[in-house]
C-alpha cells in the first residue's frame, strides 16, 4: 500500500529519520520558534498568488505593478505581527525588504515577476504522481505557459545553498552514506515532484516541455545608510534545477525510494549515525530529547 | 589549590601569625610614608603586605579600626582580605571597611542617596534585567547606518540590542554620557559629511600619486599636501570635526616627510628600496585593492582605514547615543543603577559639597590591585583620600583590563601627578614560582615597549625541586585541533600519573590549570580530558553541553512553559528513565504532553511506577511554580527529584555554575518566580557574560579535586602548582583593536587623542601583560604549547619595512607590521638554558599505565575496553542472558586493588572505629571503600527542621575560632557564630547554635584558661594510625588539664566504659609536656549544660590501647560480607541493602 509523501516530509527523513519520528509520528510540540519567516514567507507567496490570479495576459505592467504593492501591503497587514518582533523598528525594516523584493519583482521596466504574472497558468496548484508504486504530492507555487511548455517556480527566500550544477555531484554522496545534504536533497524532491507531477495535470499536453525553478525574491539586497534613515533594495533571481533532475534522475528516485520506504515501514533509526550526529543534530529541535543523540553521551 | 591548608575548610579564615613578613615587606609595612605606592610583582604577597600594614596601623599606631578603607576588585579579594584581618585582630577586624571599588559606592550611594538625588531603595540592575531594558528601548535607537535586526543570521550577537548595550558598556566604564557623545558628534548631517572624508582622501592619492617613479611621485607630493590642507581647513574645531582634523595633520605630516625622504633619494643622499614610489599612494589609501605588488600585505598601514573605521563608529554611535539616553531613562524609571553607574553616580557625588563630608569618614585608604582601576576609580579614590593618606598597591606589569576600560597609567602617571609627595617601595621578593620560571616571565617581560617601571622578580626560600620546571610543547604542523588538544591530555595524564623521571612528583588534577588566552583554545582540550576521564571544571562557564545540567534545564525550562514537550521528553527519558512505548503514549494524541501524563490511567503504561513518580513530582513542582522563588523551586525540585543522584561527578561540578546564576538571579528582597524570562536569559548568558565574566571584578572558585580551567584573566590572583598554556602562536595571540577604541579615546582624552596612539601596539602590549600573568601562576612547572609559523616571503619584505619605519613621522602612531606578535619566537629567546623540550616526551605518551589496567577472564584489558566490557556484561544482564561463566569472573582492577590485593592503608578514626563495632559491612562501605550513599527518597518536605550534625558543627567551630582569637564573651561567640553561619549558609541552624553557646557559658569551662582547640593529632598504634582531633583542652582554676570534648546532641555518654576519651589522652601523650589524665565530655545540647569528666588511670589508658589495637587488627581483615543488623542500621547510609531490616529508612537527619 503507497501512501502520497510531500518533499518536505521525505526530506525531513533525509535529515534524519528520528526526526521525522518525532515531529510527524509522535508530533512532540517543539518550543516555539521565532515565526518572523515563516510569516513573511506567507505574505510574499500569497502576494504573488493573488497577483498573478489577478492578472492578465495583456495587462499593463504598471498596472500588475500597482496590483502586487497593494496587495503587499493588505497581505503585510494581514499576516505580519508585533508580536513576532521585538522591536516596532525591527519590523519596519522587515517590511521595507520585503516590499522591495516584491516590487523588484514586479518592476515594470523588466521584473521577472511581470512575465510570471502574465503567464500564470495555475497558482498554489496541488499535483501528485507515482513512481515506482511511490506517491509523491506537493503544491507547486506557479505554473507559468512558456513558448514550449510550463515552467514550475516554487518561490523562497533566497537560493543560497540551494541545489546546483556545481553540487548536483552531493545528491549520490548522500544516497550512498559519504555526505549529508538534506537541503539540496529537499530540492530534489521538490524537483521530481513537481515536475512529474504537472505531467498529470489537465493542462499538460504531450510534447510539451516541463522545467522547474526555485525563484530566491531577497537573493541580493542591499543595505544604505542615509541622514534621514536607511534605504534598503532587493533583487530576486532563479535557479533552474530541471537539467540536474534529468542528469540525476537515478540517484533522486534511489533518494526517494529510500525515504518513502523507511517511513512507510516506520524505520526511524538514524543511519549514518556518526554524520547525522556531526551534521543535523547540533539545529535539531528535538536534540534536547534525543535518545538516540543522548545515549553515546551518557556513555561516555 | 595550594594555598590551602588541608586541615581547614576554604572559607575558614587562618592566622598567618606564624608567617613573618620579609625585609623588603617589613620597610613597608612599617614606614609611615603617606602617600605611597608598592609596584609588586606577581607572587611578592602584596595583598598579605597590606593587610599586615593595615594590622600595624592599628595595633602599633592606635588608628581606630573604622577610620580604615581598604579597597579591592573582587568579592572574594574583600572577603579574604576581611578574614585575614578578623583571624589577626579579632573583633577589631570587623570594624575595618574592606570593600570593592563598587561595593564602596553602593555603601556610599545607599548612605547619602538624598544628596545624590537618588531613590535610596535603588537596586543594582542585573545583566539580565539590562538586557531586558535594552531590548524595551530598541525603538529609540535612530536606525540609520545600524541594522534594526534584533537577531541576525547568527542569533542575537550580531543584532541591534547586542550592539547596543556592548555600546552602553563601552562609553559607561568610561564615564562617558549620552550628552558627551552627542556634544562630541554634533548633527547627524555633518557626521555624514565626513564619513566620506576618507574616500576623498583615497581620491586624492589615486588622483595624484600614480607615478613610475620616485620623481614622478614627488613631483605630485605638493599638490596632495596642498589638497590634503584644504580638506583639513574646511573641519571645524569641535568633537569629531576636531578628530578628523587631527588625523589629516598627521598625515600632511606624513606627506613632509615622504617629500624629505624622496627628495634625499633623488639627490643621491639615500637609498630607497624597489617600488618605494608606491609607498605614498598605498601609505593614503590610494590602491582600491590592498596593497599593490612589490608592497608587502603585511606591511598592514594603508592609514585612511583608521578614519574609515573612526567615522564609521561615530555613525554607529550617532545611531546608538538616542539608545543610550533611553536605558538611562528607564533605569531611572525602574530605580535601578547598573553597576558601572553605581561608579559614575559616586564619583559626582564626591564632586559635590557633600564629597568632603564623606572623605573625611576615613582617615587612610588603601587599594589593592591599583593597575586595573579605569578612570572614574581614580577619581573616585582620590576623592576619598584626605590628608594624603594613601596607600596603593599593583602592578603595571599584571594590567590587563585595559581593553574594559582600565587605565594603566593610573598607577605610575596619574598617581605620580595627583600626589607629588609619592613615595615608592618595591616588592621583587617572589614567594611562589620556582625561579626558572621568574627568569622567564622576567626576561619576557622585558620585550614589552613603554614598560614604565623595571621590576627583576626574584624566588625566597626555594624548596628542593627534582624535575623539569619549564617544558615547551611544540604544536604538531598538521593543525589539527584534536592533536594538540591530546598532546595537553598526554602532559595531563603524566602529571597525574607522576612515573616519569622529569617530575619531582605526582600531581593531582586540582594541582594542574590550564590557562588560556581564549575559550577556543579551551574547548578541544576539554573534549579530551572528557575522554580520558580527567575531571576538570571550567571556570564561570554554565556548561550547556553537559547532559546533565542539561537534564536540570530542561526541568527548568518545562516548568516554565509547559508547551515545551521536547524539554518534558527530555526529563521523561533521562530522570524517570521512561521507556521508549511509554513515551510514546505520552506523546501519543493532540492533549498537550503534561496532560496526558497527569490524566492517563496508569495501565496504559507499561513501567507505570515510573510515570507515577513522574507524575507526583511534576503535579507538585507545577503547584510550586507560582507561588515559590526560583532559588527555592529549584532547591524542592533537586530534593524532591534527588536529581543529583542520578549525575556524575563532573555533571555535579557543572551543574554549581547553574546553581550560582540561579541563586544570583533578581536582586530585589523577595527573588521572583521561574518565568519563561528567566529560561530566556538563560539561553542569552553566552553572549550576554561573555564579557563582563572576565571583568575584573569576578573570581572564579578553584576546583581543589579537578584541572582547573579558565582564561589567564580569570586567573589573576591565583596560582596553581603546574600551569599549562595552550596555542601561543602569532596568530592565536594576534592583537587587535576593538570597536569604538577611537572613538571613546577622543571623547575621554580630548578629541585630538583619537589618532594619538595605535591601538592594535596597545593590545599587543596588553598581550604580553596576559602572557606575563599566565605563566606567573605556576609554582613548580609551566607547560607552554606554542610554535611559530614561517613566514615565506618575510626576507624580501624586510626592506620595505624598514624603510616606511624610518620615514613614517613621529606623529603616526602606527608602525610597519602592526598585529604581528612573534610571541612564540620571543618566548624561545627568553626561554632558561633548563627548559625540557616535552613534544616526544611527555607530551607524546603516556609513561606508566595510566589509568591502569583491568584484568577479566584472564585476559588484561585497556580501562577503554573493560569499560566496554562492563556496559556489554550489564546490557547482557538486562537481557537475561548472561552465561554463568562470565558471571564468575570477576573484574579485576590493578590500579585499585594491585596485583596481590593488598589492603588499602587505612587511617582510623574514634568514630570509624565505632562504625566498625556497631557493623563491619557499614565501615567497609564507608571507611574503606568510600561507597556513595544510598539513593535516598527525599521527604516531600524538607522544612521539617535543621540538622543536629549541621548546630553541632556550627557550635564546634565557633568554639574553635573563639578559642584562636582569645574571645572569651558570649557576645563575641555570637559575633563568630553569626559570621559563620552566614558564610556557610547555615543561618537556620543558628538560633540552636546559640542556645548552645548559651548553655555553655553557664558552665565553668569560660572561666578557665583555654590551652589548646580543635587540636589535630595522629596516634601510631600498634602500627596503625588512628587520627582525630581533640575538640579543647582546659586548665582547670587547681592547674589542671582536661581534655574536653563538646557534645551538642541529646545522646548521654556513659564514662563508665567511655573509649573515645582514652583515645584522647593517648594521643595528649605526644601533644604536651604536662600529664594530662582528667577527660570529659561538655554538653551543650538540650540535657546540657553540664560537664562530666573524671580522671583515666594508666591501666584503663593501657586496656583501651589494646582494646583499640585488636579493633584496628581485626579491620585489616575488613570485608563487605559481614554485617550485624540493628539499631544503628536506621542512621546507616546503605540500610537499603537486604541486610538492613525491612522497616527502616535512611534518616537525612542522622546525626554523626
Amino acid at each position: 500500500m503507497s501512501r502520497a509523501l510531500s518533499p518536505s516530509r521525505l526530506a525531513t527523513y533525509a535529515t534524519c529519520p528520528r526526526l521525522y519520528d518525532y515531529r510527524y509520528v509522535q508530533d512532540v510540540n517543539a518550543p516555539d520558534r521565532t515565526e518572523l519567516y515563516l510569516n513573511q514567507g506567507t505574505i510574499y507567496h500569497e502576494t504573488i498568488e493573488d497577483v498573478c490570479d489577478a492578472t492578465d495576459r495583456d495587462d499593463d505592467p504598471e498596472v500588475i505593478s500597482d496590483r502586487a504593492m497593494r496587495v503587499f501591503d493588505a497581505k503585510w497587514d494581514e499576516h505580519s505581527t508585533p508580536e513576532d518582533y521585538e522591536s516596532t523598528a525591527h519590523r519596519e525594516y522587515q517590511r521595507v525588504e520585503n516590499r522591495a523584493a516584491i516590487e523588484s519583482f514586479f518592476d515594470p521596466d523588466g521584473g521577472d515577476g511581470i512575465e510570471h504574472a502574465r503567464r500564470s497558468l495555475v497558482t498554489e496548484c496541488w499535483v501528485e504522481c507515482e513512481v515506482d508504486g511511490r506517491e509523491l504530492h506537493g503544491k507547486a507555487d506557479n505554473v507559468i505557459r512558456t513558448d514550449d511548455g510550463l515552467h514550475v517556480f516554487d518561490y523562497k527566500r533566497n537560493t543560497r545553498g540551494a541545489l546546483s550544477s556545481g553540487t548536483a555531484e552531493r545528491l549520490g554522496e548522500h544516497l550512498d552514506g559519504e555526505a549529508h545534504e538534506p537541503k539540496r536533497v529537499r530540492n530534489a524532491f521538490q524537483t521530481a515532484t513537481y515536475v512529474e507531477g504537472v505531467k498529470n495535470e489537465p493542462f499538460y499536453e504531450d510534447g510539451m516541455e516541463v522545467r522547474f525553478s526555485f525563484y530566491g525574491l531577497l537573493n541580493s539586497t542591499s543595505f544604505e545608510s542615509t541622514p534621514d534613515g536607511y534605504e534598503v533594495s532587493a533583487r530576486g533571481y532563479p535557479r533552474e534545477t530541471t537539467e540536474i533532475y534529468d542528469e540525476h534522475r537515478d540517484t533522486i528516485w534511489a533518494l526517494i525510494r529510500d525515504a518513502h520506504d523507511g517511513i512507510t515501514n516506520d524505520a526511524f533509526e538514524p543511519e549514518p549515525f556518526e554524520l547525522i550526529t556531526e551534521e543535523a543534530c547540533p539545529d535539531c529541535d528535538y536534540r534536547e530529547m534525543c535518545a538516540d543523540r543522548l545515549a553515546p553521551e551518557v556513555r561516555r | 589549590m595550594s594555598d590551602d591548608p588541608d586541615e581547614y575548610p576554604s572559607w575558614f579564615p587562618v592566622p598567618e601569625a606564624d608567617i613573618s613578613p620579609e625585609p623588603q615587606q617589613e620597610t613597608i609595612i612599617d614606614s609611615d610614608a603617606y602617600p605611597m605606592r608598592v609596584l609588586a610583582g606577581a607572587g611578592t604577597g602584596k595583598t598579605f603586605t597590606m593587610v599586615r600594614k593595615i594590622e600595624h596601623l592599628i595595633d602599633e599606631e592606635d588608628i581606630s579600626p573604622d577610620r580604615i578603607l581598604a579597597l579591592t576588585f573582587t568579592n572574594n579579594a574583600a572577603n579574604s582580605m576581611r578574614e585575614k584581618l578578623n583571624a589577626k585582630l579579632g573583633t577589631a577586624g570587623y570594624d575595618i571597611d574592606a570593600y570593592t571599588y563598587h561595593s564602596i559606592c553602593n555603601e556610599i550611594l545607599t548612605d547619602y542617596a538624598y544628596e545624590a538625588g537618588i531613590d535610596p531603595d535603588f537596586e543594582v540592575a542585573t545583566d539580565a534585567e539590562k538586557y531586558a531594558i535594552v531590548i524595551d528601548v530598541l525603538d529609540e535607537i535612530e536606525y540609520r547606518s545600524v541594522k534594526p535586526n534584533v537577531y541576525g543570521g547568527d542569533g542575537y550577537a550580531s543584532g541591534a540590542a547586542s550592539k547596543l548595550l556592548n555600546f552602553i558598556g563601552s562609553m559607561k566604564r568610561s564615564g562617558i554620557t549620552p550628552d558627551d557623545i552627542d556634544a562630541f558628534l554634533g548633527p547627524t548631517d555633518r557626521v555624514y559629511e565626513l564619513a566620506d572624508l576618507p574616500d576623498r582622501i583615497e581620491n586624492i592619492a589615486g588622483d595624484h600619486l600614480g607615478g613610475r617613479s620616485i620623481g614622478s611621485v614627488l613631483d605630485s607630493l605638493p599638490a596632495v599636501r596642498s589638497e590634503l590642507v584644504a580638506e583639513r581647513d574646511a573641519l571645524g574645531t569641535q568633537g569629531i570635526e576636531e578628530s578628523a582634523r587631527d588625523f589629516l595633520t598627521r598625515l600632511i605630516d606624513l606627506v613632509d616627510a615622504l617629500e624629505a625622504a624622496f627628495e634625499a633619494h633623488e639627490a643621491g643622499a639615500r637609498g630607497l628600496p624597489d617600488n618605494a614610489h608606491k609607498l605614498p599612494k598605498y601609505l593614503l589609501g590610494g590602491y582600491a585593492s590592498g596593497a599593490p605588488t612589490g608592497i608587502p600585505g603585511e606591511l598592514n598601514l594603508e592609514l585612511t582605514d583608521h578614519l574609515d573605521s573612526f567615522v564609521s563608529d561615530c555613525l554607529t554611535a550617532r545611531d546608538l547615543t538616542a539608545g543610550y539616553a533611553a536605558y538611562e531613562r528607564e533605569l531611572d524609571e525602574r530605580n535601578r543603577i547598573d553597576f558601572d553607574g553605581l561608579v559614575v553616580e559616586t564619583a559626582a557625588l564626591m564632586d559635590s559639597p557633600v564629597g568632603e563630608e564623606i572623605a573625611e569618614r576615613w582617615d587612610y585608604v588603601f587599594c589593592d590591585e591599583f593597575q586595573d582601576t579605569d578612570r572614574l576609580q581614580f577619581d573616585l579614590v582620590t576623592s576619598l583620600v584626605t590628608d594624603d593618606n594613601l596607600f596603593v598597591v599593583g602592578d603595571d606589569d599584571q594590567a590587563i583590563y585595559e581593553w574594559r576600560g582600565a587605565h594603566v597609567a593610573n598607577i605610575t602617571d596619574e598617581l605620580d601627578q595627583a600626589f607629588t609627595a609619592l613615595s615608592d617601595e618595591p616588592l621583587e621578593e617572589n614567594f611562589r614560582s620556582r625561579q626558572p620560571i621568574l627568569n622567564l616571565a622576567n626576561e619576557a617581560i622585558t620585550k614589552l615597549d613603554h614598560r614604565e617601571r623595571h621590576k627583576t622578580l626574584t624566588r625566597i626560600d626555594e624548596p628542593a625541586y627534582d624535575g623539569d620546571t619549564i617544558a615547551t610543547v611544540e604544536l604538531p604542523d598538521d593543525e589539527e585541533e584534536e592533536n594538540s588538544a591530546a598532546q595537553l591530555r598526554t602532559v595531563v595524564q603524566n602529571l597525574v600519573s607522576g612515573a616519569a623521571e622529569n617530575l619531582d612528583e605526582t600531581y593531582d588534577p586540582g594541582d594542574i590549570a590550564l590557562l588560556v588566552r581564549k575559550n577556543d583554545h579551551a574547548t578541544p582540550v576539554i573534549e579530551e580530558f572528557e575522554d580520558a576521564g580527567i575531571p576538570y571544571q571550567v571556570a564561570g562557564d554554565l556548561a550547556t553541553e553537559s547532559v546533565g545540567v542539561g537534564t536540570v534545564t530542561a526541568y527548568l525550562k518545562a516548568l516554565a512553559r509547559p508547551a515545551d514537550e521536547v524539554s518534558w521528553n527530555r526529563v521523561l527519558l533521562m530522570r524517570y528513565r521512561v521507556c521508549d512505548a511509554d513515551l510514546r503514549t505520552l506523546n501519543d494524541g493532540d492533549d498537550p504532553l503534561v496532560n496526558t501524563l497527569r490524566d492517563t490511567p496508569l495501565d496504559k503504561f507499561e513501567e507505570p511506577e515510573r510515570i507515577a513518580e513522574a507524575r507526583d513530582h511534576v503535579t507538585e513542582l507545577l503547584d510550586l511554580r507560582d507561588s515559590a522563588s526560583l532559588s527555592h523551586l529549584y532547591r524542592e525540585l533537586t530534593a524532591l527529584t534527588n536529581i543529583e543522584w542520578y549525575l556524575s561527578e563532573q555533571e555535579r561540578r557543572d551543574l554549581a555554575q547553574l546553581e550560582d546564576v540561579i541563586e544570583q538571579y533578581g536582586d530585589s528582597a523577595v527573588q521572583p518566580p521561574l518565568t519563561p524570562e528567566f529560561i530566556d536569559s538563560l539561553e542569552h548568558y553566552d553572549s550576554l557574560f561573555d564579557e563582563s565574566g572576565t571583568a575584573p571584578t569576578s573570581q572564579p572558585d578553584v576546583a581543589d579535586d579537578a584541572v582547573n580551567v579558565m582564561t589567564i584573566h580569570k586567573s589573576k590572583g591565583l596560582d596553581f602548582p603546574v600551569v599549562l598554556i595552550p596555542q601561543i602562536t602569532a596568530d592565536e595571540w594576534a592583537p587587535s583593536s576593538r570597536t569604538y577604541d577611537a572613538l571613546e579615546t577622543g571623547l575621554s582624552d580630548g578629541a585630538d587623542a583619537a589618532f594619538a596612539e595605535d591601538f592594535v601596539e596597545r593590545d599587543a602590549r596588553e598581550t604580553r601583560r596576559v602572557f606575563h600573568v599566565g605563566i606567573t601562576r605556576a609554582e613548580d612547572v609551566l607547560v607552554l604549547q606554542g610554535g611559530s609559523e614561517d613566514r615565506d616571503d618575510a626576507e624580501d619584505d624586510r626592506p620595505v619595512s624598514e624603510a616606511v619605519g624610518e620615514i613614517l613621522p613621529s606623529r603616526i602612531p602606527w608602525q610597519p607590521e602592526r598585529g604581528h606578535l612573534p610571541l612564540w619566537t620571543d618566548i624561545e629567546e627568553c626561554l632558561p638554558d633548563t627548559t625540557a623540550d616535552w613534544t616526544s616526551t611527555l607530551a607524546g605518551e603516556t609513561i606508566g599505565n595510566v589509568g591502569g589496567t583491568v584484568t577479566h577472564d584472564g585476559e588484561e584489558l585497556a580501562v577503554e575496553t573493560a569499560r566496554d566490557r562492563v556496559v556489554d556484561l550489564a546490557t547482557a544482564s538486562l537481557n537475561g542472558d548472561l552465561s554463568a561463566r562470565a558471571e564468575e569472573k570477576t573484574l579485576h582492577v590493578a590500579s585499585l586493588t594491585g596485583p596481590s590485593t593488598p589492603p588499602p592503608s587505612l587511617s582510623h578514626s574514634y568514630t570509624s572505629l565505632a562504625a566498625y563495632e556497631e557493623c563491619s559491612r557499614s565501615h567497609y562501605l564507608d571507611y574503606v571503600v568510600n561507597a556513595f550513599s544510598d539513593y535516598q527518597e527525599s521527604a516531600t518536605t524538607t522544612g521539617s527542621g535543621v540538622s543536629q550534625r549541621e548546630i553541632g558543627l556550627l557550635f564546634h567551630d565557633t568554639a574553635e575560632q573563639a578559642a584562636k582569637q582569645d574571645a572569651d564573651r558570649r557576645a563575641e561567640w555570637y559575633d563568630i557564630c553569626e559570621r559563620l553561619a552566614g558564610q556557610r549558609r547555615a543561618e537556620d541552624a543558628l538560633p540552636a547554635a546559640q542556645e548552645c553557646i548559651d548553655r555553655y557559658f553557664e558552665l565553668d569551662l569560660p572561666e578557665y584558661e583555654i590551652v589548646d582547640a580543635e587540636r589535630e593529632f595522629e596516634l601510631d598504634i600498634g602500627g596503625h594510625e588512628l587520627v582525630g582531633y581533640i575538640d579543647a583542652v582546659y586548665r582547670r582554676p587547681d592547674g589542671e588539664l582536661v581534655v574536653i570534648d563538646y557534645k551538642a546532641t541529646e545522646r548521654h555518654r556513659d564514662l563508665a566504659d567511655d573509649t573515645q576519651l582514652p583515645i584522647y589522652l593517648l594521643a595528649c601523650r605526644d601533644l604536651y609536656d604536662e600529664p594530662i589524665a582528667q577527660a570529659g565530655y561538655a554538653y551543650v545540647g538540650e540535657i546540657g549544660p553540664k560537664v562530666e569528666s573524671r580522671a583515666f588511670d594508666e591501666d584503663e589508658l593501657e586496656a583501651v590501647e589494646g582494646d583499640v589495637t585488636e579493633s584496628m587488627n581485626s579491620i585489616a581483615e575488613f570485608s563487605f560480607s559481614r554485617y550485624t543488623a540493628g539499631e544503628h542500621c536506621q542512621w546507616c547510609q546503605h540500610n537499603q541493602l537486604p541486610c538492613a531490616p525491612d522497616s527502616l529508612t535512611v534518616d537525612p537527619e542522622f546525626e554523626e
